[in-house]
C-alpha cells in the first residue's frame, strides 16, 4: 500500500482513548530524563504505547500539531520530509493534536491533505499536552531508545535552521544533541 | 556653525528600532500568521556634523518614538506590514530654530509630539533554498501636515516610494548558530526646490542564537543621500523661502553601528532591546540610541475558530 492509500485508511479512524488521566500540565521533563510515557488509539484505529514505541524504535518524535496554525501548517512538509526520510533508519513520528476545538474529522482531513503518513492521535481533553508540559504547536518531543528525552522545542527556526533534523542525526550518530532545548513558537496548544 | 539637519536621521531611527519589533526581514511570516509590536526608541544627539567632518554643539536633542508595527502573512511567499511612529521630541541649546511662518516654533525647550508617517511594506520571498532572497516595496505616507524643520522636527514630512531587497542566511556550518541578513533599500522622496534627495540604505543584522530562547546581534547601518544640500554651506539663508526645506533637503551620510538582544518570553511573545551609535557621518548628527519591543505572534484564524468552537 502506498503512502497516500494508508493516509486515506486513516480517514477510518476511531476516537482516541488516552489511557493516562494526568488533568493539570506538567512542568516540562528536563533533557535526559524519561518523558512520560502515554497510550493512545490512533486516527487509524491503531493501538499506540509511548513506551513500546521507543523500545522497538531508534527514536520517537511527538510532534504536537494544529489544522490551522500558520507555523504548523508551514512546517508540514518539513516534517513529512523527516518522516519518510527518517523512518526507514528507525524513527517513528507519531502526530497529536490537542486542541479542544479542532473536531476529530479536521484532524483527519488535514492528516490526509498534509501526507502524513505516520500515527495522529487526537488528543481529547488534552491529556498528552497536559502530561508531557506541550505549549505550542508546532512543538516536537524527540526520545530515544530508551525513552528519555533528547530534544524539545520547535521543528525549524524561523531563519529556518533544521534543529529537529539536527538532533534526529545526533541520537541516531550517538552523538549529544547541539542544542537540545529550543523555544517551540506558533500557536498555542488550545485548553479551552 | 550654521544648522545642520536632524530630521532624516530619524528614519534610522525607526529602521532600527522596526528591527526590534518584528521578525527578521528576509524571513517572512507563513500564510495566516499575524504579529503586532510595540516599541519604544529613545535617540538623542549633542553635536552636528558638516559635511566636511568638522562638528558643532548647538544643544541637546532628543527623540522617543513610540511605534506600533503590525504584519500579516498572505502567503507563505508574501507578507504585508504596516507601522507608524508617534514621535515625541525636544531641543535645549542655545541655537533654537526659527519658527515657521503662521507655525509654532519647534526648538523652545519643551517637549513636541505627533504622529509622523504611515509606513506600508510588501515583502516578497523569491527562493525556497537556504538563501533567503526576499525584495520589498513599501510608501511612506505621512499621516498628517507636521513640521519637518528644526532641531527637534519630527521626520522629513514627506511622501515615500521604497525598493530593496533583504537576504538573509544561516551561517552553519560555518558558524553554527548563527545568521547574517542584510537589506538594501533605495529610496525615492517626492521634490522640493527642484530636488530629489534620493538615498540608498543599507543594513545588516549579524545574529547568534546563545540560547533556543535568547539571540544577540550586532547591527550597522549606512545611509547615503545622493542629492541635496551640504550642511552647513549649501544651506539658503533664513530669508529664503527654502530655508525651511533645508533639514530634508540636507545630503546626510552616516554608519551607525550597535547591538541588541530578544528574547521568547513565550512562544508567542519576544522581547527585544537594541542600541546603535554613530561611528561616522557628514552632514548629520551623532545620534545614538536605545530601542525597547515587544512582539505578539498569533493566527487570525485561530482565534476566530477558538470563538466558533468546533463546528
Amino acid at each position: 500500500m502506498t503512502p497516500r492509500g494508508r493516509s486515506l485508511l486513516a480517514l477510518a479512524t476511531t476516537l482516541l482513548v488516552p489511557a493516562t488521566t494526568g488533568a493539570a500540565a506538567a512542568k516540562p521533563v528536563n533533557i535526559g530524563q524519561p518523558l512520560p510515557a502515554f497510550e493512545a488509539t490512533s486516527l487509524s484505529g491503531e493501538a499506540f504505547s509511548l513506551e513500546t514505541a521507543t523500545r522497538e524504535h531508534k527514536a520517537v518524535v511527538v510532534l504536537f500539531t494544529s489544522t490551522v496554525c500558520p507555523y504548523a501548517n508551514y512546517f508540514a512538509a518539513h516534517v513529512r520530509e523527516l518522516s519518510e526520510a527518517y523512518g526507514p533508519r528507525g524513527v517513528l513520528f507519531v502526530g497529536v493534536n490537542s486542541n479542544n476545538w479542532e473536531s476529530r474529522q479536521e484532524v483527519i482531513d488535514h492528516t490526509r491533505e498534509r501526507g502524513f503518513a505516520f500515527p495522529m492521535i487526537k488528543d481529547e481533553g488534552h491529556v498528552i499536552a497536559d502530561r508531557l508540559g506541550a505549549d505550542r504547536t508546532p512543538e516536537a518531543f524527540l526520545v530515544d531508545a530508551t525513552g528519555r528525552l533528547r530534544y524539545r522545542g520547535w521543528v525549524k527556526s524561523k531563519q529556518e535552521s533544521p534543529d529537529l533534523q539536527h538532533a534526529l542525526d545526533a541520537v541516531l550518530e550517538g552523538r549529544p544533541v547541539r542544542r537540545p532545548v529550543t523555544k517551540a513558537f506558533g500557536c498555542a496548544v488550545d485548553r479551552y | 556653525m550654521r544648522r545642520a539637519s536632524a530630521v532624516g536621521t530619524l528614519l534610522l531611527g525607526g529602521l532600527m528600532l522596526a528591527a526590534g519589533t518584528a521578525s527578521a526581514q528576509a524571513w517572512l511570516p507563513p500564510k495566516g500568521e499575524a504579529a503586532l509590536g510595540l516599541g519604544w526608541a529613545r535617540t538623542w544627539a549633542d553635536h552636528h556634523i558638516g559635511y566636511d567632518g568638522v562638528g558643532g554643539n548647538p544643544g541637546d536633542m532628543t527623540w522617543n518614538n513610540a511605534v506600533s508595527d503590525l504584519s500579516y502573512g498572505i502567503t507563505d511567499r508574501l507578507a504585508v506590514r504596516l507601522n507608524i511612529p508617534f514621535v515625541m521630541s525636544q531641543y535645549v541649546g542655545p541655537k533654537p530654530h526659527p519658527a515657521r511662518p503662521g507655525k509654532p516654533a519647534l526648538d523652545t525647550g519643551a517637549w513636541n509630539s505627533a504622529f509622523t508617517d504611515f509606513r506600508a511594506e510588501v515583502r516578497f520571498k523569491a527562493t525556497t533554498g537556504a538563501l533567503a532572497v526576499t525584495p520589498v516595496v513599501a510608501i511612506v505616507f505621512p499621516s498628517h501636515w507636521y513640521e519637518s524643520m528644526g532641531h527637534s522636527a519630527f521626520g522629513n514630512n514627506a511622501v515615500e516610494g521604497q525598493f530593496g531587497v533583504s537576504v538573509g542566511r544561516l551561517l552553519d556550518p560555518v558558524l553554527p548558530n548563527a545568521y547574517l541578513q542584510a537589506r538594501y533599500l533605495y529610496a525615492v522622496p517626492e521634490e522640493w526646490a527642484g530636488i530629489r534627495p534620493t538615498r540608498s540604505s543599507a543594513a545588516f543584522d549579524l545574529g547568534y542564537f546563545v540560547t533556543g530562547s535568547l539571540t544577540v546581534s550586532v547591527l550597522g547601518a549606512y545611509t547615503k543621500t545622493h542629492a541635496g544640500w551640504r550642511a552647513p554651506v549649501d544651506f539658503p539663508p533664513a530669508t529664503n523661502p527654502n530655508f525651511y526645506n533645508h533639514d530634508r533637503l540636507t545630503k546626510h551620510e552616516y554608519f551607525r553601528f550597535g547591538g541588541g538582544a530578544s528574547y521568547a518570553l513565550t512562544g508567542s511573545i519576544e522581547v527585544g532591546l537594541n542600541y546603535y551609535a554613530t561611528l561616522w557621518a557628514r552632514s548629520d548628527i551623532n545620534m545614538s540610541g536605545i530601542a525597547l519591543s515587544v512582539t505578539y505572534g498569533f493566527s487570525p484564524a485561530q482565534v476566530i475558530k477558538r470563538n466558533k468552537g468546533v463546528q
